[in-house]
C-alpha cells in the first residue's frame, strides 16, 4: 500500500531531475560563450584578424535552445496516458502490478487482488498467477540449481576425498612397496652374506680337514717313534688311559712333557709316558710346514 | 639361518681349538724293566763289599729293574758333574747311580750316592748315608736301594728285611734240622735254633724280634715263640696231636694255629700273653694254614672239607667259611698280600704245584711259577715279589717271581730249604 506512493514519488523525482539536468544544461551553454568574448576581448589588441570573431558577440540566440530539452522527458507522456484511455489505464494497472509483484509477496497481492473491482481482480490473478508460476517455476530452477550446486558440491567433496583416499592408498602402496623392496634388498643382501660366509666355512673346513687328515698322518708318524720307545713297568696296570701335554720348538725338539691325566699305576707309569715322549725328542716333523703344531697332547693307553 | 651360522662357526671355533693341541693316540708299548745302570763307587777298598753290586743285584732281583753288566758301562763317574747324561741315554740308561766311599776319623764308612735322570739330565736323590762300620756296608747298600727304589717306583723299598726259612742237612742219623734267618738277598743267614727232629713253619712277628715255629720234642709237637735279641724260646702251646701253622696276628697279641687234640684238625686262636684259646672251626674236615688279614678282621685257611684242599675265608667274629678258591684240583697255604687285596698261595693242577696269585676282588688266579713242587710263597713287606720254595738241583731251595710272574730267581743256597717266611719292614 505503501509502495505506491513511493513508486509515484520515485516518478515525480526522475521528472524533477530530467528538469534539473535540462536546467543546468543551458547554464552550461552560457558560460562556453563567456570565455569566447573575454578572448575577443584580447584579440583587440592585434586589428588584423579581429573581423571574424565579430560576429560571436550576439548572445542572443541563446533564448530559443532551452525548449529542446523536452525530449529527453520522455517517460513522462506515458503517465500522462493513463487518463485519457481505460484500456490505456488496464495496461498502466497491468504495469503496475506487474512491477510491483514479486515472488515474496505474492499472498499478499493475492488478497490486494480480492479487495480489487472484478477488472483489476482478474488482470492481477493472472499476473499472480503467471508469477507465481514464474516463481514456482524459477523457486524450483533455484532449488534445482542449488541442488544441482550441493550435488555438484557433495560429488566434489566425494571426488576429492576419493582422491585423497586414492591418493592415500597410492601412497601407502608405494610405501609398502618401497618397504618391500628394501625387505628383499636386506635379504638378499644377508643371504649374499650367508652365502659368501658360509661358502667361506665350508672352505675353511674343508681346508681344516685337510689339514687335520695331513696332521693325522704327521700324529701316526709321531706316535710310532714314541710307542718305540715307551716301556711300561713290569707288573704296571694293565689297563688304563693317560693324557701327557707335550711342547715342541718350531724344530721338533721337546721342551717339555708333562702328564696331566695320571695314568693310576703309580708314579713309574705316569714317569715311564713322559720318558715315552723325551726319548723320542726330537719328534718328526711334517711333511707341510703348515701341519705343525707346538702343543701336542698325547693320549697313552695300553689297548 | 642366523642360528645355522652361529653353529656353524661354534664349531669351527670348537674344531680350531682342537686343531690347537693336536691329539696322538698311543696303543700298546711293551712292558719293560727299568734301566738303571749302577756304577762302581769310588774310593771302595777292594775288601770292602762292592756297593753297587748289592744294589745291582737288589734292584735286579725285584724284575722291575735292568741293570748293565759293568764292561758296557760308557763311563765310570763318581760325580754328577763329571757325567755325560748323552752317552747314558745312547746306551738306553734312563736311570743312572754313581757314588763314593770315604773313611772317617773313626775309620767308618762314609756312603755318597746320586740318583740322576740321564733323560731329563736332572738329579733326582742325593745322599750322604749315615757313617757305618765297614762290615755293615752291605746294610747300607740294602738302605741305598730302598731309596732308589722308593723313588722310582713310589713303593717302599723291602731290600734292608730278613728271611727265614727251614734248612735241612744229613741224612739218617745226622739229620739236622735249622731255622735260619738271613738277609733278604739271602746274604749273611744265621742258624737260630738247630734240632734233630723236625723244625717247620717259621714265622715272623709283626715287630722283626720274634720268629714262631713248630718243633717237635720226644716226638710231640709244639709252637715254640722265639725272641731273636735273647734267644730265649717259650712253648705256647703243645697238645696231643697236631699243633702247627703258627700266624701272627697284625697286632702280634694273638696267634692262630692248628691244633687237632679236640676232634680233628680245626684252627684256633690263641692269646700269645694268657694262652687263652678260641675255637674258630669245628668240621670233620682237616683246617689249617691259617693266614690274618692285613686288617686282622679275618683268616683264610686250607680245608679240605669240600673233598680237595680250597682255601677259605673266615671272619674272626666267626661264621660259616666261604670258599674262596675254584681254579685248579687244589689251593693251599694262602697269605694275604700286605695290601690285603690278594692271596699267593700253592695251586694243585696238571699234576703240579705251583706258586699262583688269587685276586681277591674278581677271584682271578694268574699261576706265578712253574712248578713242579712249589710250596709256601710269602709275599715281601712291599708286596712286589713273593718268595716260596721249589724243588731245585740238590734238593729243596728258595726262589722269588715278582707278582707280576716275570722276573723269577733262585736263591743262593745250599742243602735243603722250604719254607721261607719274609719279615715284615723296618718300623
Amino acid at each position: 500500500m505503501e509502495l505506491k506512493p513511493r513508486y509515484l514519488l520515485l516518478a515525480f523525482g526522475l521528472h524533477a531531475l530530467l528538469f534539473a539536468l535540462l536546467f543546468v544544461s543551458v547554464l552550461f551553454q552560457h558560460k562556453i560563450e563567456a570565455p569566447a568574448a573575454i578572448e575577443a576581448v584580447l584579440i583587440d589588441a592585434v586589428p588584423k584578424s579581429a573581423p571574424p570573431p565579430k560576429p560571436q558577440p550576439k548572445p542572443e540566440p541563446l533564448k530559443p535552445e532551452p525548449p529542446k530539452p523536452p525530449p529527453p522527458p520522455k517517460p513522462e507522456p506515458k503517465p500522462e496516458p493513463p487518463k485519457p484511455d481505460p484500456a490505456k489505464e488496464m495496461a498502466r494497472f497491468k504495469a503496475d502490478v506487474l512491477l510491483k509483484l514479486d515472488c515474496d509477496n505474492l499472498t499478499q497481492m493475492k488478497m490486494d487482488a480480492a479487495m480489487r473491482p472484478p477488472e483489476q481482480r482478474k488482470i492481477m490473478d493472472e499476473l499472480i498467477r503467471d508469477r507465481s508460476d514464474a516463481c514456482r517455476k524459477k523457486q524450483e530452477e533455484k532449488k534445482k540449481q542449488e541442488e544441482e550446486l550441493a550435488r555438484k558440491q557433495e560429488d566434489q567433496l566425494r571426488k576429492a576425498e576419493a582422491q585423497m583416499r586414492r591418493q592415500q592408498m597410492e601412497q601407502e602402496a608405494k610405501q609398502l612397496a618401497e618397504d618391500q623392496r628394501k625387505r628383499e634388498q636386506e635379504e638378499q643382501r644377508r643371504r649374499q652374506a650367508e652365502m659368501a660366509a658360509a661358502l667361506g666355512a665350508e672352505e675353511d673346513a674343508r681346508a681344516a680337514a685337510a689339514k687335520a687328515a695331513r696332521q693325522r698322518t704327521w700324529g701316526d708318524k709321531i706316535a710310532d717313534k714314541v710307542r718305540g720307545n715307551w716301556k711300561r713297568p713290569n707288573g704296571s696296570a694293565q689297563d688304563f688311559v693317560c693324557l701327557v701335554k707335550v711342547q715342541l720348538l718350531p724344530g721338533g725338539s721337546v721342551v717339555s712333557a708333562k702328564v696331566v691325566k695320571t695314568c693310576g699305576g703309580g708314579i713309574a707309569l705316569d714317569d715311564s709316558v713322559e720318558k715315552a715322549v723325551l726319548k723320542s725328542d726330537p719328534l718328526p716333523m711334517p711333511d707341510n710346514p703348515e701341519d705343525f703344531d707346538r702343543n701336542l697332547t698325547f693320549q697313552f693307553q695300553p689297548h | 639361518m642366523r642360528n645355522k651360522l652361529g653353529w656353524l662357526m661354534a664349531l669351527l671355533l670348537v674344531s680350531s681349538a682342537a686343531r690347537a693341541d693336536l691329539e696322538i693316540t698311543i696303543t700298546g708299548g711293551e712292558t719293560a724293566a727299568m734301566p738303571i745302570a749302577i756304577v762302581p763307587f769310588a774310593g771302595q777298598d777292594p775288601s770292602d763289599t762292592d756297593i753297587a753290586k748289592v744294589v745291582d743285584a737288589d734292584l735286579s732281583r725285584t724284575g722291575q729293574f735292568r741293570s748293565m753288566t759293568r764292561s758296557a758301562l760308557p763311563e765310570l763317574p763318581a760325580e754328577p758333574g763329571k757325567v755325560t747324561y748323552a752317552s747314558w741315554r745312547q746306551v738306553g740308561m734312563d736311570n743312572l747311580v754313581i757314588g763314593q766311599t770315604r773313611r772317617d776319623a773313626a775309620g767308618n764308612v762314609v756312603v755318597r750316592f746320586y740318583l740322576l735322570d740321564t733323560v731329563r739330565g736332572q738329579q733326582l736323590m742325593a745322599y750322604d748315608m749315615p757313617a757305618v762300620a765297614p762290615t755293615q756296608m752291605r746294610y747300607v747298600a740294602h738302605q741305598i736301594s730302598d731309596l732308589i727304589y722308593q723313588k722310582l717306583t713310589g713303593i717302599p723299598g723291602a731290600f734292608n728285611t730278613k728271611i727265614a726259612y727251614v734248612a735241612a742237612s744229613g741224612l739218617g742219623n745226622s739229620r739236622r734240622y735249622q731255622i735260619v734267618v738271613a738277609d733278604a738277598d739271602g746274604d749273611s743267614p744265621k742258624v737260630v735254633a738247630v734240632s734233630r727232629e723236625p723244625l717247620m713253619s717259621p714265622a715272623w712277628s709283626h715287630d722283626r724280634k720274634r720268629l714262631a715255629y713248630v718243633g717237635f720234642e720226644h716226638g710231640r709237637s709244639a709252637v715254640y715263640i722265639h725272641t731273636l735279641a735273647t734267644g730265649q724260646v717259650r712253648k705256647l702251646v703243645s697238645e696231643k696231636g697236631i699243633n702247627g701253622s703258627p700266624a701272627w696276628s697284625p697286632d702280634d697279641r694273638s696267634m692262630a694255629v692248628t691244633l687237632s687234640f679236640e676232634t680233628n684238625p680245626d684252627i684256633y686262636i690263641i692269646d700269645v700273653e694268657t694262652g687263652a684259646r678260641r675255637r674258630m672251626t669245628d668240621h670233620y674236615g682237616i683246617d689249617t694254614e691259617p693266614s690274618w688279614s692285613p686288617d686282622g678282621q679275618s683268616l683264610v685257611f686250607t680245608s679240605d672239607r669240600g673233598g680237595q684242599p680250597q682255601v677259605y675265608l673266615l671272619p674272626i667274629s666267626g661264621g660259616d667259611p666261604k670258599r674262596l678258591t675254584f681254579v685248579g684240583k687244589q689251593n693251599l697255604r694262602a697269605s694275604y698280600s700286605p695290601d690285603g687285596k690278594s692271596l699267593a698261595l700253592v695251586n694243585f693242577d696238571d699234576s703240579r704245584y705251583r706258586i699262583a696269585l688269587l685276586d681277591l676282588a674278581s677271584g682271578a688266579m694268574k699261576v706265578l711259577s712253574d712248578g713242579p713242587l712249589d710250596e709256601s710263597p710269602s709275599f715281601s713287606p712291599n708286596g712286589a715279589v713273593i718268595i716260596y720254595a721249589t724243588q731245585g738241583r740238590q734238593g729243596a731251595e728258595l726262589a722269588t717271581v715278582s707278582v707280576d710272574g716275570r722276573v723269577k730267581q733262585r736263591m743262593r743256597q745250599t742243602g735243603d730249604v722250604r719254607e721261607p717266611a719274609w719279615s715284615s719292614m723296618a718300623r
